[in-house]
């Protein structure tokens, strides 16, 4: 007998698992639905600027392939992160914004070709950077979505 | 407005303006958006100086730039000049004779986006107060 059936046999113990799993199954489906707002965000951004913007001079339309990066982005956010507030740029890129207060947040800019371009301002520190995006998000970025919410 | 034929260097005590042509440059808690001071391909950004104009001049040339890019004027976001002479940025006096004397330059961006994203953040936590709305009708910008 291994020590975690032994526990599982106990009444209490069967309770306190099946409690938890109902917790982290309504967690992760909160989650979910928080995360299909954000996707949901995105695809209006990209929709909305394909509208408004391909007749101003100077502004470029999102393409699909930045929409589909900004949605593998959200998608890849580990369990538990907050998710950002979605914008579209004039010039074609997508933007994704956590937000604590002016001098405590990080913005990321997802451009063509899965390229990201962001900086923080958490109190005087100001780092930035870009990089590739490929199948998992930097861990700088999300050391940084971290602390902009005080972790 | 400032006198056309004898525009003053921008003193760093001066008010600039900010005009609001994009409703997601704001936020709901009265602040605006790092990307409202993002220059993207160019490295300058348009500002116009409260010296010297009465608030339906400031509000009058919003809605002519507005309605010269096809856009809505939602409101203007006031910051400092010393506020944006920060790093590689000044201000400079940059009049649109002979309609808009009052208007000015944030100069000296970087090309790289990061490096505009990261002055761009600096420049949205300085500006000062909440952002204003514009008035349908011409009135007091507060």
């Amino acid at each position: 007998m291994n020590h975690s059936s032994f526990v599982g046999m106990s009444p209490t113990a069967q309770f306190l698992e099946r409690t938890q799993g109902s917790i982290l199954e309504r967690y992760r489906q909160a989650f979910t639905v928080s995360r299909q707002d954000s996707l949901d965000s995105i695809f209006e951004v990209w929709q909305a600027a394909d509208e408004e913007w391909k007749v101003v001079e100077g502004e470029q339309v999102i393409s699909e392939n930045v929409m589909e990066t900004a949605c593998r982005f959200v998608q890849t956010l580990p369990l538990g992160f907050r998710l950002p507030s979605v914008t579209g740029e004039p010039d074609g890129h997508i933007n994704l914004e956590w937000y604590r207060n002016p001098r405590n947040l990080l913005t990321v800019s997802i451009g063509p070709e899965n390229r990201l371009y962001w900086a923080a301002l958490i109190g005087s520190e100001d780092p930035r950077g870009s990089c590739r995006f490929v199948d998992r998000i930097p861990k700088t970025l999300l050391y940084y979505i971290a602390r902009v919410f005080g972790a | 407005m400032i006198d056309p034929n004898n525009v003053p260097a921008v003193a760093d005590n001066e008010l600039l303006a900010r005009f609001i042509l994009h409703s997601n440059e704001t936020r709901s808690d009265g602040t605006v958006k790092p990307k409202l001071f993002l220059p993207y391909s160019l490295v300058e950004l348009s500002v116009n100086r409260h010296r010297e104009a009465a608030s339906d001049e400031t509000w009058q040339v919003g809605r002519d730039v507005a309605a010269a890019r096809g856009k809505t004027l939602y409101g203007i976001s006031n910051i400092r000049a010393s506020s944006c002479r920060i790093e590689t940025l000044n201000v400079a006096a940059k009049p649109i004779l002979p309609s808009n004397p009052n208007h000015a330059d944030i100069v000296g961006y970087p090309q790289k986006k990061e490096d505009q994203i990261s002055l761009a953040t600096k420049l949205a936590a300085a500006t000062e107060g909440n952002w204003v709305k514009a008035p349908s009708v011409p009135g007091d910008i507060g």
